[in-house]
């Protein structure tokens, strides 16, 4: 019996110690102080075909109370790894973007195509991609990145701030690294990325990049943006639309109308159809119901007005959706997944598509009806 | 005085560790594995898994039924005589050591995968091992109670997944039939392995309350359960990536998790991974207090307790030994097929030897 206990208490001593070992520290350990943040990530291909990564480092303070300061690195690899471990050979130690909140494209890396430059986001699990916006530059990611600084912000927190607050005016839709690999993969459908430009010591909003499979096909304006962003049932807390507008009145007199679409809700109607030839169509209806932000007319709006300028708004917007529609055909870029709905729904008539070619002849009819439901606190 | 008998466990136990026992370290990658066969049509295959798995735990029910108040290894023993009986035992054991090495390198090697990158495998394994130790050592009831607890972890689980179908989209599963209805049936096939661990009723049966219907009864609704969850993670993983991109990620279920941002979480598969590994140790001990009890019956010990550090030390060594990927594949194919024999096939013979043997026994008189 005591032999026993003995036993016992030595398989019990033994395993203390064992499991005390694995106490010492674990080998996935790293510290805050030890790291470099990286905030914000450029990419662009170089005049010799090499990855040149650019990068915003923020340097903690070293003493509290006073503000982080930013460093600007570039480096040079055959891919965005073997770049980041040159980044790494320059700046003093470990570099992590953990803090990521955007990877900015220089255009040359866009129409090279993106899958073969992003693979290592997805591929290793300590890169976040959940919440990293995607940015196509227009020129070189390294330049605007290099400004450093854009009026009092770090370039890098005023990209992330910029972008934030125009996809709540729904110029610009969420799109983040994750979407992206998903719809990179997906034969039925398409993205549309932000993009943006320098101009001066400023940057500005050039409209919205247009992807077909990976490569860079076509832009649309701020303006056709946020009609895209709508017409792709995506809304943001804003959709303002200032457009001239003719009442009918006999002095002619035409004004300018300023309506806000996205505080409402929006009703989208997206419908495939195959007709017995094995043509597509595609009616998207949208009902936006609008409030009226700016109307500095001589009249004030009543309710006859109000059916006139619903019907001249509804003529304008659908005539520009139509003109949406068509560029966005032009780059060949399938941004409402008409292909994914004929690969779900009509899986014969898609086998036939060669889609890359057929995408162009499908026929859609935008349609854009708005109502007026709001006129402010004035009338 | 009559041997103490181990404490009966309740239906309810019985339920949720039969549940406990099957879901396992399987439902991560089968998303992308029933992607390449079945395509949209994953979820049915599930079902058709689920069904054939009903037959098999039908089969063992009856094996079991045919001998009250025995377990596998004393119906081994009963069938074979002490040579071919104990033999029989042997093999068995060897089959639960090789199923709990299999699970436990599986996920030994998807929490590196994902979170411990740089912490080497013994040591992962080492604490797998010492912290399953600790419970396969103990009574039944005492698995019993933990399992019961451990089930309240579903409801994170079973939240976190169902976050996904927000950014879920049905079109990306449809068409159902793509690939054919031979090809949903053959995908049933890569589902079975995930269905493992309802076999352990053979030791357990005998140590549950209730009536044999009831006991039945208890077993089909856990395997009903662990199949419609299946199908729930299925369909939300082919909804939430489209065909093509599944087929780059072997784990899509925690892909999945990694896509989501909770407001403040950015990677909500850190959180999900040492979730899902309580619902692993279960079975790890399942199968690790299984190999025990049947050195206990072979060694005729009254108490498994002794036997569970062997077991354990096995285990870990199995675990162990793949270094590289074919290794570790090999190491699955071998417990997938090793399942087929001693779930399907062995009992069989056996059931089959029983009526033999009773019609015998029961002819002259």
């Amino acid at each position: 019996m005591s032999c026993r206990i003995k036993l016992g208490t030595i398989a019990l001593a033994v395993l203390i110690m064992l499991s005390s070992l694995s106490l010492t520290g674990c080998w996935d350990r790293e510290y805050l102080k030890d790291l470099h943040l990286a905030y914000g990530v450029g990419f662009d291909i170089a005049n010799d075909g090499k990855i040149q990564e650019t990068v915003e480092l923020i340097i903690p303070p070293e003493i509290e109370q006073k503000s982080t300061t930013s460093e600007i690195h570039t480096s040079y690899g055959h891919n965005l790894r073997s770049a980041s471990n040159q980044l790494r050979n320059r700046v003093r130690g470990n570099i992590r973007f953990l803090k990521n909140g955007f990877q900015l494209l220089g255009k040359s890396v866009a129409e090279q195509g993106l899958y073969s430059n992003l693979d290592v986001n997805f591929r290793d699990p300590s890169n976040p991609t959940s919440n990293v916006r995607v940015i196509i530059a227009e020129g070189k990611a390294s330049d605007m990145l290099e400004q450093k600084t854009v009026g009092e912000l770090k370039v890098g927190e005023f990209i992330t701030q910029k972008i934030e607050s125009l996809e709540e005016m729904s110029v610009f839709p969420k799109e983040t690294l994750d979407t992206v690999f998903r719809f990179l993969k997906d034969p039925g459908q398409d993205f549309a990325l932000p993009y943006i430009a320098v101009e001066g010591d400023e940057i500005i909003t050039r409209g919205l990049a247009l992807f077909s499979d990976q490569y860079y096909s076509g832009m649309l304006n701020p303006d056709q943006s946020i009609l895209l962003v709508l017409l792709m049932g995506q809304q943001g807390k804003n959709a303002r639309f200032t457009k001239k507008i003719d009442l009918g009145y006999p002095d002619n007199i035409q004004e300018y109308i300023t309506i806000n679409v996205g505080l409402k809700k929006t009703k989208r109607k997206f419908k495939v159809s195959v007709s017995a030839d094995g043509s597509v169509e595609v009616h998207l209806n949208l009902k936006l119901q609008a409030i009226v932000e700016e109307f500095p007319g001589d009249r004030s709006l009543k309710e006859k007005d109000l059916q006139k300028v619903n019907q001249a708004l509804s003529e304008i917007l659908t005539k520009e959706a139509e003109s949406v529609v068509e560029e966005v055909q032009k780059a060949n870029c399938d941004i409402f997944g008409v292909g994914r709905k004929l690969i779900a729904y009509h899986h014969n008539v898609w086998k036939d598509k060669n889609w890359s070619k057929d995408y162009r002849k499908v026929q859609f009819h935008p349609k854009v009806e708005v109502k007026i439901i709001d006129t402010g606190i004035i009338e | 005085m009559v041997a103490q008998k181990e404490k009966m466990i309740t239906k309810g136990q019985l339920f949720l560790f039969i549940i406990q026992a099957q879901i396992g370290v399987g439902i991560l990658s089968l998303p992308s594995k029933l992607n390449e066969t079945a395509k949209g049509g994953g979820g049915l295959s599930v079902l058709v898994a689920g069904a054939i798995t009903q037959f098999a735990i039908l089969l063992l029910w009856l094996l079991l039924k045919n001998f009250p108040g025995l377990n596998l290894f004393n119906i081994c023993l009963k069938l074979g005589g002490p040579i071919i009986g104990s033999l029989l035992i042997i093999v068995y054991i060897g089959y639960f050591i090789l199923l709990g090495s299999n699970i436990m390198l599986s996920a030994v090697e998807v929490l590196r995968r994902w979170m411990l990158q740089t912490t080497p495998r013994w040591a992962v394994l080492g604490l797998f091992s010492i912290m399953t130790l600790y419970l396969a050592r103990e009574k039944l009831t005492v698995l019993a109670r933990f399992y019961t607890l451990a089930s309240l972890l579903f409801i994170p689980l079973f939240l976190f997944i169902c976050y996904g179908l927000t950014q879920a989209h049905l079109e990306n599963m449809l068409p159902l039939l793509e690939k054919g209805v031979w090809n949903i049936v053959k995908g049933a096939k890569d589902t079975t392995i995930s269905m493992y661990g309802f076999e352990l009723m053979l030791i357990i049966y005998p140590l549950s309350e209730g009536t044999d219907k009831q006991k039945l009864l208890t077993v089909s609704l856990a395997n009903l359960f662990v199949t419609l969850f299946y199908v729930f993670v299925v369909s939300t993983c082919l909804m939430f990536f489209n065909s093509e991109q599944m087929k780059m990620i072997p784990e899509p279920v925690i892909y999945l998790m990694k896509s989501l941002s909770f407001f403040i979480v950015d990677r909500a598969d850190i959180l999900f991974l040492p979730i899902w590994a309580i619902t692993l140790v279960c079975s790890i001990v399942s199968y690790c207090y299984a190999a025990s009890f049947g050195l206990s019956v072979l060694f005729r010990r009254k108490s498994h307790r002794n036997f569970a550090p062997f077991v354990k030390i096995t285990t870990f060594m199995i675990a162990l030994a793949p270094v590289t990927s074919v290794g570790i594949h090999l190491l699955d194919t071998a417990s997938a097929y090793a399942a087929y024999l001693f779930i399907g096939g062995l009992p069989l013979v056996m059931l089959i030897i029983s009526q033999f043997i009773k019609r015998k026994g029961s002819g002259p008189a």
